[in-house]
């Protein structure tokens, strides 16, 4: 365990410049502010998104009393935006979560152990990644009732194959290291060399993987429930928001513009947190072990 | 008053230490280099000497904050992005940097980067900065330099891949050379090479040069002032007589007292581990043996090894003469396609599966880089448990006490010790597991004279102590001949000589002889020994793949060196040769000095 939290702590502490890197700040104060949003909706969220208005607060434009305007049903559009930032992060979290697992398990297990496991799995890997992944995650949500369980589920067992590929790389590379060899040279068994020795070398290249995943895993599950397929009523998401807006663009403009955009600023701010920690590893790997 | 450069009172400093960043810094430097002059800067490890290059070219680390003067040619240089000082980097300094892998951008033919360095500096046509190239590799004695410029790094060796990085470095026929270290990576007879060169250029074109490393003994072969650095700043400067041409260097760091090897005398022990004719392939390439002993190419080609407890054997050689090679197959990091491995009278190769994991913690082996032989997230302590096998504290502090380290460094993290620190903590770990044999892999060749000397010591306390058998693999002789009972030599894969380190003035093998003429410390006498016989030793080349490996290039062959290998007689008792060329002519009379 003492190496795994050395890893995440490592990432903060080599050098203190981290607050004033220009896309990790911006992208820590997204997610993070994002995160305490989904936490503290129900505090935060002004009433009931499922409270139904009267007629004359139907389809109202942003004002003092609703800020985001009013749908359809005269439910508050900010109330609904809050509660749907749970089901994003939910379903960008758990679905990524999946897909790392999995795919850390297949890149590891490809890398390190021997030529015919490697072929195996690398095999099935390009077999998945063969399928479309839109067409998949559809064609599976389909059969048979949509339900957010289901969408999460889907898309990580659609998304493992990239962190597969990326894993198997540095663990091939990790493998040829002095420190490694040194860990068999001491008898250690091959599972506690990949687990001990590589795992925790990987983990800053997994924790960036993941971290640019969740905003595309967002957009995926987005795009679900435009279409219908993931969060059900009276659950509410973005997606669904978007879709149920687009006929008004027009007349109702507030309806979709803003959970677009708020889907917009989410993907943004995770994409500035992975590439932030991505630059702040990689330069780094390479540089600390030069100074002999 | 022809000053080139002249920096006052440099101060550089990073902010924030956390528990990952040693000091880095320049507390208050002074230096002038003059017009043509050459300089060397000496300092240990971490003294500042690779921050000061980047200091003088503008290429300090964005958090680095910096003070003082830089005068280029009487001109102020302030700041790093402006025209003036961007102007003097290339054209007016150039710099040349200690590893030509990672200097060279693997997937550019050398011909078209050294042009994108002429065109950046002059903005002649493609075709032109193109033949520029060529020319500048031929000026830099690549062979066949018009087909070379074709090539990618990778296909180049150690050697020529610096003579490219030297070639981009002299486009633009600068003032200044700041060489960092430019030998340190490659072999003994290559590093010649390339130090002849730096100072033929040099003369050629009145060029200055600040050559910077950690071995005392290049200094006086380029250059005629000599400041030594430490914590940060300059402490002394000595002027030194013309180079090259003067007698053996004094301070002899490698060619220490042997006197002082005290293991014990074992009587003819039981070898704990023993190669018969071991035969190492990478790949599947089969190569048919004719009816005349030959050799396959391989990089371990029909090896004998015994490993003694108490005893050190040294193995000496180029790099790619299969040395690393024949350590792995030792150890069982590789398996040995031909021969027999017996470890403890055990059939090594056969052993497998858990116990094979078992049984190899008798055969640790310390590793040349102390950078990548430690697990970077893996807290010392935790470490040295681990190789134990147990969790036990205190013997921990035991392990960390025998290489000469304080109990407090168990609970750091290896980016947080120096190299010579990491390389101990390597050997406490090998030694935690017990071993019966050791085995060292180049295990100074990495660090700084000071480090090395401790090293060397602990090994042997170690193997006095412990009852080890130590494998010693170098291609510096100096070292081997400080701590090992008996040396052998090895090339394209075969062991060309074996002999006794107390007898070595018996050595005759040509190889042997010219690996050791280019040793800088026995520079003259051997030298002239080897080229009398008509040899270049700065023209060494690899192994001929068939017959002696020598043969291609040695004076003393005839027909049959070819064709067939000869084979390893005891021409004196226990001194073994592969060479029957070499009669009772033996130049023993510089050996001495060994």
């Amino acid at each position: 365990m003492t190496m795994k939290t050395g890893a995440v702590r490592d990432l903060f502490t080599a050098g203190d410049r981290w607050w004033a890197d220009p896309r990790l700040r911006p992208g820590l104060v997204i997610t993070l502010g994002l995160g305490l949003l989904a936490l503290l909706a129900p505090v935060i969220a002004p009433g009931d998104p499922a409270a139904l208005g009267d007629a004359a607060d139907r389809l109202a434009a942003p004002s003092g009393s609703h800020l985001l305007g009013t749908d359809l049903l005269g439910r508050d559009v900010l109330a609904r935006l809050v509660h749907g930032s749970r089901v994003s992060l939910l379903v960008g979290w758990v679905s990524v979560l999946v897909a790392v697992l999995l795919g850390t398990a297949v890149g590891l297990a490809a890398g390190m152990g021997p030529r015919w496991l490697d072929r195996f799995l690398m095999n099935t890997t390009d077999a998945f990644l063969a399928f479309p992944r839109i067409f998949l995650v559809l064609l599976l949500v389909s059969l048979t009732t949509p339900s957010l369980l289901l969408v999460m589920t889907v898309l990580g067992l659609t998304g493992w194959m990239g962190v597969a590929r990326l894993v198997r790389a540095e663990a091939l590379s990790l493998r040829e290291r002095d420190f490694v060899a040194s860990a068999r040279g001491l008898g250690l068994s091959a599972w506690r060399v990949a687990t001990g020795h590589v795992l925790p070398n990987l983990l800053p290249t997994v924790i960036v993987a993941a971290t640019l995943r969740v905003g595309s895993a967002i957009l995926a599950e987005s795009f679900l429930s435009f279409l219908g397929l993931g969060a059900q009523e009276p659950a509410v998401s973005w997606g669904s928001m978007i879709q149920q807006g687009r006929g008004y663009l027009l007349d109702g403009w507030w309806l979709a513009t803003f959970p677009g955009l708020a889907i917009a600023l989410t993907v943004l701010g995770y994409n500035l947190l992975g590439e932030g920690l991505r630059r702040r590893l990689d330069p780094r790997g390479g540089r600390e072990g030069r100074n002999e | 008053m022809s000053d080139l450069l002249r920096v006052e009172n440099l101060h550089v400093s990073f902010p924030g230490h956390g528990p990952g960043r040693e000091a880095k810094v320049l507390a208050g430097v002074d230096l002038v280099i003059g017009q043509g002059e050459a300089v060397a800067l000496v300092g240990p490890s971490g003294c500042g000497k690779s921050l000061l290059t980047r200091a003088l070219l503008g290429l300090l680390p964005g958090d680095a904050a910096w003070t003082g003067t830089i005068l280029w040619r009487g001109e102020h240089l302030r700041d790093p992005r402006a025209r003036n000082w961007r102007q003097v980097r290339g054209r007016g300094m150039a710099l040349v940097l200690q590893e030509p892998q990672t200097s060279l951008n693997p997937v550019l033919a050398i011909g078209d980067q050294i042009a994108e360095t002429v065109r950046a500096h002059s903005g002649v046509s493609r075709r032109e900065a193109r033949s520029r190239a060529v020319s500048l590799l031929a000026e830099m004695l690549v062979p066949d330099p018009a087909e070379k410029a074709n090539c990618y790094p990778h296909q180049l060796s150690g050697g020529m891949r610096q003579r490219v990085l030297l070639a981009a470095a002299m486009a633009c026929d600068p003032d200044l050379l700041i060489a960092d270290e430019p030998t340190t990576a490659l072999d003994v007879t290559v590093q010649r090479e390339i130090l002849a060169l730096i100072n033929r250029i040099r003369r050629d074109r009145g060029m200055a040069l600040l050559f910077i490393t950690h071995d005392a003994e290049l200094v006086p072969l380029v250059a005629t002032r000599r400041a030594e650095m430490s914590g940060g700043r300059i402490v002394a400067e000595f002027d030194l007589d013309l180079p090259a041409d003067k007698a053996e260097v004094q301070d002899t760091p490698s060619g220490e007292s042997s006197a002082g090897v005290s293991t014990p005398q074992s009587k003819k022990m039981n070898p704990v581990l023993k190669a018969r004719n071991l035969v190492v392939r990478y790949g599947a390439g089969m190569m048919v043996r004719g009816s005349l002993p030959q050799r396959t190419g391989a990089p371990v080609d029909g090896v004998d090894i015994d490993l003694i407890p108490g005893r050190a054997l040294g193995l000496a050689g180029e790099s790619g003469c299969g040395k690393t090679t024949l350590a792995r197959a030792l150890s069982r990091h590789l398996v040995a396609v031909g021969g027999t491995l017996e470890l403890e009278g055990e059939d090594f190769l056969a052993t497998r599966g858990s116990r094979l994991r078992h049984r190899r913690r008798r055969v640790q082996m310390l590793f040349q880089d102390p950078a990548g032989s430690l697990n970077p997230r893996q807290i010392i302590g935790r470490a040295l448990s681990e190789a134990a096998g147990r969790d036990d504290q205190a013997q921990v502090a035991d392990l960390l006490a025998e290489v000469g380290l304080s109990g407090e460094l168990a609970g750091r993290y290896p980016h947080e010790l120096s190299g010579g620190q990491r390389q101990r903590v390597s050997l406490a770990r090998c030694l935690a597991a017990d071993p019966r044999v050791l085995i060292a892999d180049e295990p100074t060749s990495a660090l700084d004279r000071e480090s090395r000397n401790r090293i060397l010591s602990l090994l042997e306390k170690a193997m006095a102590r412990r009852g080890l058998a130590l494998l010693l693999i170098s291609h510096d002789f100096g070292v081997l001949h400080s701590i090992c009972d008996r040396v052998d030599v090895m090339y394209g894969g075969v062991i060309v000589e074996s002999y006794r380190v107390a007898e070595r003035s018996r050595i005759r093998h040509p190889y042997t002889l010219s690996m050791m003429a280019s040793t800088p410390a026995s520079l003259n006498r051997a030298q002239r020994w080897w080229s009398d016989a008509g040899n270049d030793p700065q023209k060494f080349r690899g192994p001929s793949p068939v017959g002696c490996p020598l043969a291609g290039q040695c004076h003393l062959r005839k027909s049959h060196c070819l064709i067939e290998l000869p084979p390893l007689v005891e021409v004196a008792e226990g001194h073994y040769l592969r060479c029957p060329e070499v009669g009772q002519s033996g130049p023993s009379h510089f050996i001495d000095t060994l």
